[in-house]
């Protein structure tokens, strides 16, 4: 039965539509929960690495600047050292050996760092071989002044117009090397003491390499000029006229930095100390590695190696006229010990919560669906019902309206059928007394012709409004049809009409008034054959549509090859006492009757011209639907 | 004594029992003798002894079927024939009881006088 199962599927496409399959919009939030979810849990840990990130620098800064406070402090307390001896220089007039020994001696047990104290005064050419001597006298026999010759290689000073031989030098044994060794022979050290007589200041060296220290590390040299007056002349000329002597320090860069860090907590710091003012060999001063630097963990995460990379704490020391850079690196403890797992917690938590969130909405969203289907469940059944309430509400009114016409319509009839009667019996005497003359005659068969024609429309119109009782029972539509096909067979045949059937295999039965639903195909029968008056077809067809369950029909067409209905008189077609045939030919009560007849089974009729010509007349019954 | 059959019409139009009293005197078959009050029909017919009775059913001061029960329980008159007729019965009510009422034959207005003449002549037979 194809025409059934197909009903049954699209009943079930139907059915489902809009309560079964939810709509996608209703899912749209859960990907969308989701991706904000997974998106905010990114940028958080993006955020919150940056912000740890951000504080690992700034106390890898603070570090940084505890140590280069430490360290100018340590510088400071070496400038003060030699500030202090040349004070001691100008209260006095002649520092004796022993003197400067036993005043420099604190300084050098106290201070670390300074590989020798030393005062270099001023020799003039002609004073040299007296200067000499008088050291020679003193207990050093084989003093003499010295420079650097073929290298390192000190000799006794060539002839210049004045020297600044090593003349008093503490840690004495250490440095016996130097006593008497004109530094101004060495360019680095010339550099410096003439800068320092010049510009009478403080000046500082470029590296050295201090021949104290035995691990042969860097060091500088401070040079401290000291004048005949204790204000330096104002004339570069002057002060080098004036100048008494230098005092020197040598200072082992490597002592200063580590004695400076003991004053600051170890951070996992490098420093490099460089000197920006010397070429670029000379420029690395110092470098020293925190504690336990450079060992072989591996860093937590490949990004902390790019942290490695950027940390830099860089800061400039203004010392003697150099000036030096010193600069942080981060180790890689200093990078684990500060990196906390926070940021790396935060992604496990935020899916968490995402996952919660969304799971939410997914079972918020089905609750939804299931609540939204039960409202369009109810909808439905509430819409039935109120089509049924309707439904029977004009039933009701329509059978108010039809006993009220209907009892109008008896005693119109008995009213109009006694005078007609009157009449026909008037009609049947005037007939017998008239026999035989010929327009008499003819004018007593008309009168009898308007009586029947009267009597006919008292009939229909007791027909219809007759408040039926209907008998229903379940029949099949198909066999009702081809019942009421035989009983106007004859009629068809008549008028050269061939009814033409197109029934569906097979149509559910629904209950019915089986004489009643006869009338309503004989009506429609006889109704295209007066249309059509001689020729044509008749054209019967059954099927069902689908609908919304309770709201399947069978529909019935009842179609003809006549001329149609003008297009004015259709919306009038079943009005009662409407009709489009000859005076005589009709009561223009039949289709009346039959929308009446089919109101009575809650179906439909309804008309139409056919684009190819003649009428159709549609009937929708209504059956319930398969329960699936 | 003719013979003439005779015919009792009982209608409570005038006009009706005038027009079918003269339609039936012009064969020459009937005596017709008419009653205009349906409380007055038993009475004309114990005084007539009609061999028919043609009597309306709905009539202003009496049901035709009640006068028919009065007439047929009248030992005299039992067994007339009777012929109702009606202007209200309905086409299906006279299918569906076989064209009588209770039994009698039934004729709805208007009604042909050559159908009235062969339904009293049928009665008058059985």
């Amino acid at each position: 039965m194809p025409v059934l199962h197909s009903l049954t599927t699209r009943q079930a496409i139907a059915k489902l539509s809009p309560s079964g399959s939810p709509h996608w919009k209703h899912y749209v939030p859960i990907p969308v929960v989701f991706l904000v979810g997974l998106t905010l849990t990114v940028f958080l840990n993006h955020e919150l690495y940056g912000i740890e990130r951000e504080a690992i620098g700034q106390r890898f800064r603070e570090a940084g600047e505890d140590r280069v406070v430490a360290i100018r402090k340590v510088i400071d307390n070496k400038i003060l050292m030699l500030e202090a001896v040349r004070s001691f220089f100008h209260s006095s007039a002649r520092v004796e050996r022993h003197e400067f020994r036993d005043f420099a001696q604190p300084f050098l047990t106290h201070e670390g760092g300074v590989g020798s104290l030393q005062w270099l005064p001023r020799v003039r050419a002609d004073e040299r071989t007296a200067y000499e001597a008088a050291v020679r006298e003193e207990g050093f026999p084989e003093f003499g002044i010295r420079e650097v010759v073929e290298g390192a290689i000190l000799g006794p000073a060539g002839a210049r117009e004045e020297y600044f031989p090593v003349h008093f030098v503490e840690r004495f044994e250490e440095n016996r090397a130097v006593f008497g060794f004109d530094p101004l022979s060495s360019a680095v050290e010339r550099e410096a003491l003439e800068r320092a007589r010049d510009v009478a200041q403080l000046a500082a060296s470029a590296r050295i390499q201090p021949i104290q220290d035995p691990e042969g590390g860097a060091g500088v040299i401070l040079a401290l000029p000291v004048y005949a007056a204790v204000d330096p002349p104002a004339s570069v000329e002057n002060r080098r006229r004036s100048l008494r002597g230098f005092i020197l320090g040598i200072f082992s860069l490597k002592v200063i930095v580590s004695s400076s860090l003991d004053y600051v907590p170890d951070a996992g710091m490098n420093l490099e100390i460089a000197d920006l003012t010397a070429s670029a060999a000379d420029r690395l001063l110092f470098s020293v590695a925190a504690k336990g630097a450079g060992s072989e963990h591996g860093l937590k995460f490949s990004l902390d190696s790019a942290l490695l990379e950027d940390l830099r704490y860089v800061e400039e020391i203004s010392l003697g006229g150099r000036r030096w850079q010193v600069t942080g690196t981060p180790t890689i403890e200093f990078i684990q010990d500060s990196l906390t797992w926070y940021p790396l917690l935060l992604l496990p938590i935020g899916l968490a919560i995402t996952s919660l969130v969304t799971g939410y909405f997914v079972v918020n969203i089905g609750r939804q669906q299931k609540i939204e289907r039960l409202v369009v469940k109810r909808t439905t059944e509430l819409r039935h019902s109120n089509q049924q309430l309707r439904d029977a509400q004009d039933h009701l009114i329509q059978a108010a309206k039809l006993e009220s016409v209907g009892r109008l319509a008896a005693g119109v009839a008995h009213e109009v059928k006694n005078p007609l009667g009157v009449i026909q019996f008037g009609i049947d005497y005037l007939r017998q007394a008239t026999r035989d003359s010929g327009d008499l005659s003819e004018v007593v068969q008309e009168m009898e012709d308007a009586v029947s024609r009267a009597d006919v429309v008292i009939r229909g119109l007791v027909d219809f409004s007759r408040a039926e009782t209907l008998r229903k029972e379940s029949r099949d539509l198909n066999e009702v049809i081809q019942q009421s096909a035989k009983l106007v067979k004859h009629e068809l045949t008549q008028h050269n009409i061939i009814l033409q059937m197109h029934l569906a295999d097979q149509v559910p039965t629904i209950p019915m008034d089986a004489n009643k639903i006869k009338q309503v195909f004989i009506n429609l029968f006889m109704n295209a054959t007066q249309a059509m008056e001689r020729n044509g077809s008749v054209i019967v067809t059954t099927g069902l549509t689908d609908g919304q369950g309770s709201e399947a029909t069978i529909v019935v067409k009842v179609e003809d090859t006549g001329p149609g209905i003008p297009e004015d008189h259709l919306q009038h077609i079943f009005d009662p006492f409407f009709t489009t045939k000859p005076p005589g030919k009709g009561t223009g009560l039949g289709l009346s009757v039959t929308q009446n007849i089919l109101k009575l089974h809650h179906a439909t009729i309804d008309v139409a011209n056919r684009p190819e010509g003649g009428a159709s007349f549609t009937l929708r019954f209504r059956f319930e639907g398969e329960k699936e | 004594m003719s013979d003439k059959k005779k015919i009792l019409a009982v209608d409570d139009e005038v006009q009706m029992t005038k027009m079918l009293k003269r339609n039936l005197d012009v064969t020459g078959k009937f005596e017709v003798r008419t009653e205009n009050e349906g409380l007055k029909a038993l009475a004309a017919a114990k005084e007539f002894r009609p061999d028919l009775i043609l009597l309306d059913v709905m009539m202003p001061d009496a049901d035709g079927g009640e006068v028919a029960a009065q007439i047929l329980a009248d030992p005299d008159l039992k067994g007339t024939p009777i012929i109702f007729l009606t202007a209200i019965v309905e086409k299906q009510e006279v299918e569906g009881s076989a064209g009588t009422i209770g039994g009698h034959p039934f004729l709805a207005k208007p009604i042909r006088t050559e159908d009235l003449i062969t339904a009293i002549e049928e009665n008058l037979r059985e």
